[in-house]
């Protein structure tokens, strides 16, 4: 049960910009292991939502090997890689994403929508247990347009939670939000991450963010220039 | 063409002018007028201001089959009343020729009717072949040449329908040059086209106030487009009478 | 609970106003496509009752072969004899769909007032059975006008008098008898000959006695006299000047013959004409008779019909078509543009795990909704449109018809209910084309794309 949960492993990805050719990631090997909450910095343009992008199955890697939770998910099937991201993976974005007509309840209960096995009673008691873990609960039939942006991003993580995943993805979730949200919202998944063993992994440029997160890698120009492990974290 | 046979016939007068001396010379011979030929043609098929009486048996030939059919004629001027007296069905039927209209009377009907001489009596027969010919009343004439018909040399006429109302809009007309008698006709279209053939035969003979001169005894109809259909009128018994005028009023035989 | 219909009702209001466009543009279209079908099927259904009962060809019309072209030229040899005539009778008499098998003798001929002989077509039938066809349900559902007489009743009450005849208004007119036998005091005599130079029209309708004239079928003239019962409406004004009906005895007698034209075959109403057309001609024929058989909508047959049906049925297909592009833009527009400001929205949904599949679906969805309520707007507003239309009693006389024709709109509702479903069909396929490749975009390039 050591085996990481994400596997990259020498991996590029190329992109074409009008008549340019950008090499995103120059073959970047990186193991995530359950339970682990992870940051990924570096300057824009260094990788970062790259690197996210490829290990959560929205894009593919030109080169080299993308394992998650034991599956090479190069081989996958569009609608095999839908029903992996749907299953174990959670998304959070950095402009939050949610859809503006749903409300609280519904938004969180989108990715549950797709999925037929799960029988409405217990459908709602994730969404409950979702909303209560984000501090949601006086705010369930809200829409987005009448939220603060820090609770639309509760939101949006009660979302990325709902379907039990493995993996949460967040990709610069504080970018829009003040300092203080930014910390209550750090503090919030931190919070998840240790309560429902859910392994975290989000970007950010953000430096002061770096004292709560037990691990950082640092990103530059498509390879990782330093996987420093922080002994401490914010109390 | 009329100026060029002119020119001929002068020639020729001319010529026959430079007989030898001693032989008997002939009166100039002119070409008659059109109208007057037709006036003397018209004579010998009934045409005439006298009263005329004579009978007329109608056979149809066609595929075949013929028909027959009889009339009692009595004709003065341009008046005609025929009778019809065969087959039985028909008899008593009475068609009045008068003023340029056309009556049809039957015993038992309430009212006359009112027909056209060009439509068909039978066969191709029109209902205006039964009656007596004015050609010379109806039709503008002109002569357009010469031109022998079975041997007989004729003079060749164009006549073309002076009103609506009679029964051809335009006949080509043959009369015989020596018997002065009508001995074929086409009779056309407005178009010219040749929709009916006649030949006439003269073997009866008529005593007038005049004197005798032959009548019309058989009238061959064919249609070019049907050779092996003919319709025959053959004359009989022609003869004068005098025939009262109210013979020809349509409210006096309608009655 | 949330359901994807739910989604797609929601995104609807998104944009009020495009919706409400798109909504408006589609509801005209369906409200066009109601109309101009309601139109065209009433239409069909009063030339098509007019062809069928007030022409004399019933469903179905048997000819002897050759009958067709030939009968008016020759009769002797293109009639049906009498013997024929019995024997398609039997033969008939055995098929269950047949409702009522009529012998018509046409012909030709004169009509004189005792002054002027003018040319009539002439219609010989059975008077009991034309009053059967002329009262038939059919007839007094659509066409009642054209099958009342103008003057008179109809030929079937007149049985005791010899030589009963039905003129057509101009053929009347025509003549200058302006009145019939039941408008002119009983018990008179014969009235004088009119005297024709001097005759007014007065002294011709002074009675209504006429001569019918006509070749008998071996060349020889025959006449009768006919006393007018009654005047009628021809449907068609071509034949408004030449129309003769008289009793199919009559018309023989005239002719001086025992046979008939044509049968005329009326059909029960659930029965398939141009199956009964096949059954009926292979049964005579089976019978040793040698027969054609027409359909009533065939050109040769009723020329006015198969030509006017013709030209609506285009009309009605080049304006569908029309509508059709129109509402199938107005879609992919709305579509388009949706897709357009929901792109990043499409790459959230991608990434929680919707399939392509499922995101057209959304979309698709909305479109659907979109139809479904502008087609049941449409459809309403069709159908007010033609009761408010209908009862405008709107008249216009269309070319080579007698008299003026009401606007009538029917509302069938299976048009109502193909156009509904054709337009949810379009508009399903409209948006998928309009959406397929967007949604086929990687699903990053989705979530970059700039907010609307």
């Amino acid at each position: 049960m050591n085996s990481p949960l994400i596997k990259l492993d020498q991996v590029h990805k190329r992109y074409r910009l009008g008549d340019t050719t950008v090499h995103a990631l120059r073959g970047l090997s990186l193991e995530l292991r359950r339970g682990e909450f992870t940051a990924v910095v570096g300057a824009s343009g260094s990788g970062k939502t790259t690197t996210l992008n490829l290990i959560g199955c929205i894009d593919d890697a030109d080169e080299g090997t993308v394992v998650f939770d034991g599956t090479a998910v190069t081989a996958l099937s569009d609608d095999a890689k839908c029903a992996l991201r749907n299953q174990k993976v959670g998304f959070i974005f950095q402009t939050f994403n949610l859809v503006p007509v749903l409300d609280v309840y519904e938004n969180i209960e989108l990715p549950l929508l797709i999925n037929p096995r799960i029988a409405a009673a217990d459908r709602r008691e994730r969404i409950m247990t979702a909303i209560e873990d984000v501090g949601l609960s006086d705010y369930v039939r809200q829409v987005p347009d009448k939220l603060s942006g820090g609770q639309r991003q509760r939101v949006a993580i009660a979302r990325a939670l709902a379907m039990d995943p493995l993996l949460v993805l967040a990709d610069e979730p504080t970018a829009n939000l003040d300092s203080t949200t930014a910390y209550k919202i750090v503090d919030l998944m931190l919070e998840l991450n240790a309560k429902r063993k859910v392994t975290f992994l989000f970007s950010t440029h953000d430096d002061r963010l770096m004292s709560r997160v037990a691990r950082v890698i640092h990103l530059s120009d498509g390879v990782i220039v330093r996987d420093e492990h922080m002994d401490h974290r914010a109390a | 063409m009329r100026r060029n046979l002119l020119w001929i016939l002068g020639c020729a007068l001319w010529l026959a002018t430079l007989r030898p001396s001693g032989a008997a010379q002939p009166g100039p011979r002119v070409a008659p007028s059109a109208q007057a030929l037709l006036r003397v043609a018209d004579r010998a098929r009934g045409g005439s201001d006298e009263g005329v009486r004579w009978t007329i048996q109608l056979k149809v030939e066609d595929d075949g089959e013929t028909q027959t059919r009889s009339y009692l004629v009595r004709a003065r001027g341009t008046d005609a009343l025929v009778e019809a007296l065969s087959p039985p069905r028909n008899k008593g039927e009475i068609y009045l020729f008068n003023d340029q209209n056309l009556w049809f009377i039957k015993p038992g009907l309430q009212k006359p009717i009112s027909l056209s001489t060009r439509q068909r009596l039978t066969g191709d027969a029109a209902n205006g072949d039964i009656a007596n010919t004015n050609y010379a009343r109806d039709y503008e004439a002109t002569l357009s040449g010469e031109e022998s018909v079975d041997g007989e040399p004729c003079y060749r006429l164009e006549l073309k329908a002076r009103t609506k109302s009679v029964t051809y809009d335009k006949i080509r007309y043959w009369i015989s040059k020596a018997r002065e008698l009508g001995v074929k006709a086409e009779f056309r279209t407005i178009s010219d086209q040749v929709f009916k053939v006649a030949t006439f035969q003269y073997t009866n003979k008529i005593q007038t106030a005049t004197g005798g001169h032959e009548f019309v005894s058989k009238m061959e109809i064919r249609d070019p487009q049907k050779p092996r259909a003919r319709t025959i009128l053959e004359f009989g018994d022609p003869h004068v009478e005098r025939l009262a005028d109210s013979i020809f009023n349509i409210n006096n035989v309608a009655r | 609970m949330t359901s994807t219909w739910t989604i797609a009702l929601r995104n609807l209001a998104r944009n009020r106003r495009r919706t409400l466009t798109s909504g408006l543009a589609l509801a005209v279209g369906v409200a066009g496509i109601s109309l101009l079908g309601g139109y065209v099927a009433r239409v069909e259904l009063f030339l098509r009752t007019s062809a069928i009962y007030l022409q004399n060809t019933g469903h179905i019309v048997v000819y002897k072969a050759g009958g067709l072209e030939h009968a008016s030229s020759r009769p002797r040899k293109f009639n049906l004899s009498a013997s024929e005539l019995a024997a398609v009778r039997s033969t008939l008499s055995a098929l269950p769909e047949v409702e009522l098998a009529v012998d018509y003798l046409s012909g030709v001929g004169l009509l004189g007032n005792g002054c002027k002989s003018v040319p009539f077509l002439g219609v010989g039938v059975d008077p009991k059975l034309h009053a059967r066809v002329l009262q038939h349900p059919e007839v007094v559902r659509v066409t009642p006008d054209l099958a009342r007489p103008v003057q008179g009743k109809i030929l079937a009450e007149y049985a005791s008098i010899e030589g009963a005849v039905a003129l057509s208004s101009g053929l009347a007119r025509r003549l200058s008898k302006s009145r019939v036998h039941d408008q002119l005091p009983p018990g008179r005599t014969a009235g004088a000959l009119p005297d024709c130079k001097a005759a007014s029209a007065d002294q011709f309708a002074a009675d209504a006695n006429v001569q019918l004239v006509a070749l008998t079928y071996d060349g020889s003239l025959s006449a009768q006299d006919g006393e007018i019962v009654s005047t009628i409406k021809t449907p068609l004004s071509a034949a408004d000047e030449t129309t003769l009906v008289t009793s199919l005895s009559r018309l023989q007698q005239l002719f001086d013959t025992d046979t008939a034209t044509y049968v005329a075959v009326f059909l029960k109403p659930s029965a398939n004409i141009h199956a009964a057309r096949d059954s009926v001609e292979a049964r005579l024929r089976g019978a040793g008779l040698q027969v054609s058989v027409y359909a009533f909508d065939d050109e040769r047959i009723n020329p006015y019909y198969a030509g006017n049906m013709a030209m609506l049925r285009s009309i009605f297909t080049f304006f569908s078509v029309l509508v059709a592009c129109v509402v199938a833009l107005s879609v992919v527009n709305a579509m388009t543009l949706n897709v357009i400001e929901r792109t990043r929205e499409l790459g959230t949904f991608r990434a929680l795990g919707f399939t392509r599949r499922d995101l057209l679906g959304l979309f698709v969805r909305e479109s659907v909704l979109l139809a479904g309520a502008a087609s049941i707007a449409g459809v309403l507003v069709a159908r007010l449109c033609a009761s408010l239309i209908n009862g405008a009693e709107l008249r216009f006389q269309p070319p080579g018809v007698t008299d003026p024709y009401q606007i009538v709109i029917a509302t069938p509702p299976a048009l109502s209910a193909m156009t509904c479903a054709a337009l949810l069909c379009l508009c399903a396929l409209s948006t998928w084309s309009a959406v397929r490749r967007s949604v086929r975009t990687g699903i990053h390039r989705l979530l970059s794309h700039a907010a609307a």
